[in-house]
């Protein structure tokens, strides 16, 4: 088991929350919550569900910290809540057949160019076409870079079948952003 | 190099986090290949897309997961799903209620008059109940606690009485239509009839 300066902290904090101290339970919320609200919104392209799977899934963290192995990195532990909170979302969602929304607003806000922000658009749109599980899995791995025996654990399924996961998920959003003639703008750019 | 194996070792490298666009057996087939070039551009779009969080944090996200908590006196963000939610529970406790209560404080028991002695107060005339279940207020010497019982007994007993005048309105209406139910089907039998069927033995 590797000790990082990192991990002594989160378990230093864990402790002093499980005794009672605000400030600990403070810190841990504020530490994780732009990485757990980032994921949410990468999976669910809502801002407002987002909001909600971060909140109830950081609320759950702190209610079920003494469940935690502190003996394991407590990042893929949490996202693993998240993933949880985002599937029982998109579920909901599946129900009530409600629409993806059709842009990435943050693209327009950041002053990027025309053409970065048609890109960005279209991998937004490509990302929410793919099925739950392959986003959930591509999303841990590049943008929470956890490692394939992380993703197996929080995502409760097998190394191998995580591996298939992203290949596909890679594979398919190629595929989308070829069918959605984006490489063949960069095709005539080059 | 393929084309089969530029992605079979694309996807390796992206596996093991490695840069593909500094792989220089990538870079050879990809400077001839302008379908792999493009896919290697591709890759570093969905890459860039994957690792940035350009989306701002909502505001005040720690503070409402904090009075969630029951941390913070602040009341918790109102989540989307809360109000339909809300309005279910209230609805559902207040049809719960309806059939509840009427079990619980059945007709008999709410026209029932209050058991014990009932006089008028000597000192102040209003009426009063002196009942053996009815306790004296431990803040006062229970005047008003016997007002309040006596006033709801005088209620209750007036509802009674304009639930009979209307029972008895409507009883000939209710005897009409059983007449008329018995006469269509033959098998009713009013008291009217039920006399008229009387043996003709007992009369005189």
């Amino acid at each position: 088991m590797i000790t990082t300066p990192d991990r002594i902290e989160i378990r230093e904090l864990v402790k002093r929350s499980l005794a009672g101290d605000e400030t600990a339970t403070r810190m841990l919320v504020q530490r994780y919550q732009d990485r757990v609200f980032g994921f949410c919104l990468k999976i669910l392209r809502h801002r407002q569900d987002a909001e909600d799977a971060a909140q109830e899934t950081l609320v759950r963290m702190i209610r079920s910290l003494r469940r935690w192995d502190s003996t394991r990195r407590f990042e893929p532990w949490l996202l693993a809540i998240a993933a949880n909170r985002c599937k029982t979302l998109l579920a909901r969602r599946a129900k009530r057949g409600k629409i993806w929304p059709l842009r990435d607003v943050a693209c327009q806000r950041t002053g990027r160019t025309d053409e970065s922000v048609a890109w960005r658009e279209e991998i937004a749109l490509g990302l929410a076409q793919l099925r739950p599980e392959y986003r959930m899995a591509l999303v841990l791995f590049h943008s929470n870079e956890l490692s394939y025996a992380e993703i197996a654990e929080a995502l409760d399924c097998p190394i191998g079948t995580v591996r298939v996961w992203i290949h596909r998920a890679r594979r398919q959003l190629w595929d989308w952003l070829a069918r959605r003639e984006m490489l063949e703008k960069v095709s005539h750019a080059v | 190099m393929r084309c089969e194996q530029f992605e079979q070792r694309m996807q390796g490298l992206l596996d093991r986090r490695a840069i593909p666009e500094r792989d220089s057996v990538l870079l050879s087939h990809a400077s001839r290949c302008l379908r792999c070039r493009t896919l290697l551009h591709c890759e570093s779009e969905v890459a860039d897309f994957l690792g940035h969080d350009e989306e701002p944090l909502p505001n005040g996200l720690t503070r409402s997961v904090m009075a969630d908590l029951g941390l913070s006196s602040q009341r918790p963000r109102r989540r989307a799903w809360c109000l339909g939610r809300r309005w279910q529970l209230v609805a559902a406790a207040a049809a719960v209620s309806l059939c509840v209560l009427p079990a619980v404080f059945p007709r008999s028991q709410r026209s029932r008059p209050l058991s014990g002695a009932a006089h008028q107060s000597e000192s102040s005339g209003t009426p009063a109940v002196v009942d053996n279940t009815v306790s004296p207020n431990p803040m006062g010497d229970g005047q008003a606690t016997r007002q309040l019982v006596t006033l709801a007994s005088q209620r209750l007993e007036r509802a009674d009485e304009v639930a009979t005048t209307v029972a008895g309105d409507l009883s000939p209406w209710a005897r009409s239509i059983g007449a008329a139910f018995a006469a269509l089907t033959g098998g009713w039998s009013s008291p009217e009839r039920e006399t008229a069927r009387q043996p003709r033995g007992h009369s005189d």
